[in-house]
């Protein structure tokens, strides 16, 4: 019988892999992941919750597309004209040029490789082993999340239900008013399904006052929100490319989270019951070595040689930056196809 | 009969009428022309652009136009100068980059392409009242008029314009004098040992998440 991995390994690897995407628009950066990313979805694709993300991907595929056209249309720069529309039509009046089109499609190549991420690991994530791993304080946000999360399968799944039902009673989609006799049941049975879902977390105590105070301290609580702030600013600095300063506050943050979300004596005397442990074998520590070697890198990088993960291609259109070894180490994230179940 | 009127001229000439003619109608075509272009040159209304970069270099632009007045925009993108604008619908265009100091479309989309500090720069447009009174421009770009006689300015800064004190005379002798042919460069040649490494690595990549791909589909059919 196959396992789950451990979901702190697939962090990390989602981690490494969406940074080249979020920092810049380099072709040659963007190609290398996205074919990395390709290799380790078709590995896990076996995975039962892979198939339903696919209607995601290909949402992402229309939008990536508009994408392209709203950039060709309303950015009216470049040195490389297509055409030329009257300049009086308004935002789309302008000259056409390959600059845009060109900046449209690695925007476009950026956005499906995020998707692509995300997808793959919230298909393969288990996502009550996560739930155990966070500390007990951030156990409504990890819940709500996690039911926030599941959402989109369960409706794409529900859509293709009912869509199936309503074949099977004979009605065809044409037009707008086809969609009419599959969106209401659907919208019915979100909302059945998310009153039976609060129902049940009510009756499992989500959400209650704790009858006893709780063991830690307002500090601590300051603390955690304080770690969790700076660690998501520094992303920020990290991807407007401030790796100094992104760096400190991550870590800081980090140390903060860490010192905040330590439990206290009484906390740690709670016992849970776990009928399976999570377990961090050798797969586990493939993906995490890989990811981490990709991570230093892409850091390294960014500290030395920011330019190699952009690519603008206006004014002029030129040949994109170039870096070998931050190539080479994007290769590596095809780790999770090395292990897979 | 008829003998004045047919009187025969060796081949190949005209007659006197005829050359007179011809030279009266080249003589009324020329001074038509010479007076339109003569008409049209005092039509034409001028303007003065200064432009201030990153590097504190100074670039300038002596803009003929025949309209009454056009927008500041239409007087940065008549300069010649490379220009990159992103249209903010009724809002009207920001100026992302000029000459390749700024950011691309989409990063100007989101913040003009001013860095995340409220002190960081970004292009900003300003309009010289009288020689060295530089005034920063509310309405912007887009909606901002120029006329005959007006000096526009464009400064890559946070704050301060730091553009010089000029009368559009002296703007339009130094635009002149930039734009004397420059010397030929050399386009940056292209290293293609490096790009023949980046394909291999790229065609590397793709082949083990092909080969990985299947062996993982093979054995989840198997």
């Amino acid at each position: 019988m196959s396992r789950t991995l451990d979901p702190r390994a697939w962090l990390v690897w989602m981690l490494a892999a969406s940074l080249p995407a979020l920092i810049g628009r380099n072709p040659f950066v963007l190609v290398a992941t996205l074919l990395a990313v390709l290799g380790a979805r078709a590995a896990w694709g076996t995975a039962p919750r892979v198939a339903s993300w696919r209607v995601v991907v290909r949402l992402a595929v229309w939008f990536a597309a508009i994408a392209v056209l709203f950039n060709l249309l309303t950015a009216h720069a470049g040195d490389r004209v297509i055409a030329e529309l009257p300049a009086h039509i308004p935002i789309i009046g302008g000259i056409l040029t390959v600059n845009a089109l060109v900046y449209g499609l690695l925007s476009g190549l950026a956005l499906v490789t995020l998707v692509l991420i995300g997808t793959t690991v919230a298909a393969v994530l288990d996502w009550t082993s996560l739930l155990r791993l966070l500390p007990p304080r951030l156990t409504l946000l990890a819940v709500a999340g996690s039911v926030a999360w599941a959402m989109v399968p369960q409706t794409i799944a529900a859509y293709a239900e009912i869509r199936e039902a309503q074949l099977g009673r004979g009605h065809r989609t044409r037009g707008v008013r086809g969609f009419v006799p599959l969106l209401v049941p659907l919208l019915a049975g979100g909302l059945e399904r998310s009153f039976l879902l609060a129902e049940a977390l009510e009756a499992r105590g989500f959400g209650a006052q704790p009858a006893t105070p709780p063991p830690w301290s307002r500090g601590q609580s300051i603390l955690t929100g304080c770690g969790l702030t700076a660690a998501t600013i520094g992303a920020y600095l990290l991807a407007v490319g401030q790796p100094l300063a992104a760096i400190v506050l991550v870590l800081a943050g980090s140390v903060a989270f860490a010192i905040g979300s330590r439990e206290s004596r009484s906390a740690l005397q709670i016992q849970r019951t776990r009928y399976r442990e999570i377990v961090w074998a050798r797969p586990e520590w493939i993906i995490t070595g890989a990811a981490a070697v990709v991570l230093a890198v892409e850091i390294a990088v960014l500290a030395v040689d920011p330019a190699a993960f952009a690519y603008d291609p206006y004014p002029s259109l030129a040949a994109p930056p170039v870096n070998l070894p931050l190539l080479a180490a994007l290769g590596f994230l095809l780790a999770p196809a090395l292990v897979t179940p | 009969m008829n003998d004045s009127r047919e009187r025969e001229f060796p081949h190949g000439t005209t007659s006197p009428s005829r050359r007179w003619g011809a030279i009266v109608v080249l003589l009324l075509l020329f001074l038509a022309f010479g007076m339109r272009t003569s008409i049209a040159e005092e039509e034409l209304n001028h303007a003065g652009l200064v432009v201030r970069d990153q590097a504190g270099e100074l670039a300038y632009a002596y803009v003929a136009f025949a309209e009454a007045e056009i927008s500041s925009l239409e007087l940065l993108e008549r300069s010649r100068l490379p220009v990159v604008t992103v249209g903010f619908g009724g809002l009207g265009e920001a100026v992302c980059a000029i000459g390749g100091d700024g950011c691309g479309v989409s990063e100007c989309r989101r913040r003009l392409c001013q860095g995340p500090g409220p002190d960081d720069p970004f292009w900003q447009a300003f309009r010289q009242h009288t020689p060295g009174d530089w005034r920063w421009q509310m309405l912007g770009a887009s909606s901002s008029l120029v006329r005959d006689g007006d000096i526009d300015g464009w400064s890559w800064t946070s704050g301060e314009a730091n553009l010089p004190a000029l009368t559009l005379a002296e703007i339009a002798g130094l635009a002149a004098a930039q734009a004397a042919p420059a010397p030929a460069v050399e386009p940056a040649a292209i290293d293609w040992q490096l790009y023949a490494g980046a394909g291999g690595i790229l065609v590397a990549i793709g082949s083990g998440a092909f080969l990985l791909g299947r062996r993982a589909g093979q054995r989840g059919a198997a």
